[in-house]
């Protein structure tokens, strides 16, 4: 399997993609990393990259705020997100950042020449 | 086709007996009333909240169920045998959905029933896509032989909130349910999304009966 920007492309990726409303970027940022990312750390999920689009922080409509997960194979990825769907700490984590956002999308992707993935 | 199909969750005290009674009792009931099918094993590992016992039964109108129902079989035998060794019969009866038959004449196969409460507050259109969705999933994992989506008409002694759904599958093999089915990328990169909760699209409740059991014949192919 080649690789992906010098990293093992054999892995599943998550993709939030969360348009955060005008002025609490940073509260979001915060919240990510001091409550989602050593919640979902332990279960195999870890993140890999975060961007912001447009590169700026708008002023008058949402900025998006991609964050990308990585997890190491299906089986890994069943775990994951099992055993969060049960946590309600991971519930309220959403629930505490939707009033902040005006959207938000979650994408399941894989490397399209990994054949490890059944499809 | 009206379907009915019960899980037997066993009183803890139950003799090791009682299952097997109560298998051959439902047998007999198979030869007694008038039915479509009457198939009845125990459930398989892994269930979850699935009971010791899954009863599949196909009617051809309510009228043929309702007189099942009242059928002194049922009365005098069937009922007693459950009552006597079940601490609860959990029971969903519906109008069999639409159908996708690859393997009409399967037998002794596997069936899988997975029953879900979707949330009353579920925008109509985004159930409409997952149930497409759902039964879709025959369309590219293979080892699905037969496959239904139904909504469900009534339910006795839910173990969580009143499904509102039955998705069924048969397979070859229990190793297509376990295998293919949870690892292909269509289940759990696409349909998976509106059961998980992190997900803004989910619809469905965590809670949720996941079942299969030896299968006879196919029951599906009734309704083709």
């Amino acid at each position: 399997l080649r690789r992906q920007n010098g990293k093992d492309a054999r892995m599943i990726h998550v993709l939030d993609e969360l348009a955060v409303r005008p002025g609490v970027l940073a509260e979001v940022r915060a919240r990510v990393r001091d409550v989602y990312e050593p919640m979902v750390a332990p279960l195999g999920m870890r993140l890999a990259q975060s961007w912001i689009a447009p590169a700026v922080e708008l002023l008058d409509g949402p900025t998006d705020l991609l964050l990308l997960w990585e997890c190491a194979d299906t089986a890994a990825y069943w775990r994951a997100k099992n055993t969060a769907a049960r946590d309600p700490a991971a519930a309220a984590f959403w629930a505490s950042v939707e009033p902040l956002l005006a959207g938000r999308s979650r994408r399941i992707m894989v490397d399209p020449d990994d054949e490890s993935v059944l499809r | 086709m009206i379907r009915v199909t019960s899980f037997v969750h066993l009183r803890r005290d139950a003799s090791p007996q009682a299952l097997d009674d109560v298998v051959a009792i439902v047998r007999r009931a198979a030869d007694e009333i008038d039915a479509l099918s009457l198939q009845v094993a125990p459930t398989l590992p892994p269930a979850h909240r699935g009971g010791q016992l899954m009863i599949l039964a196909a009617f051809r109108d309510l009228d043929q169920y309702e007189a099942a129902l009242r059928h002194s079989f049922v009365a005098s035998a069937l009922r007693p045998a459950l009552d006597a060794c079940a601490d609860r019969v959990e029971t969903v009866r519906y109008e069999q959905g639409a159908v996708c038959l690859q393997q009409p004449d399967l037998t002794n196969g596997v069936q899988r029933t997975l029953l879900v409460h979707v949330h009353p507050t579920a925008d109509p259109a985004e159930v409409v896509k997952w149930e497409r969705a759902l039964a879709d999933m025959a369309r590219y994992i293979h080892t699905i032989r037969n496959s239904s989506v139904s909504r469900v008409d009534e339910v006795d002694n839910p173990s969580g909130q009143p499904w509102t759904h039955v998705w069924e599958q048969e397979f070859e093999t229990l190793d297509g349910l376990t295998g293919a089915y949870m690892k292909h990328a269509y289940h759990w990169a696409w349909v998976d999304r509106w059961f998980d909760p992190q997900q803004p699209i989910h619809i469905v409740d965590t809670t949720l009966v996941h079942a299969m059991c030896d299968l006879d014949r196919s029951i599906l192919s009734l309704a083709g």
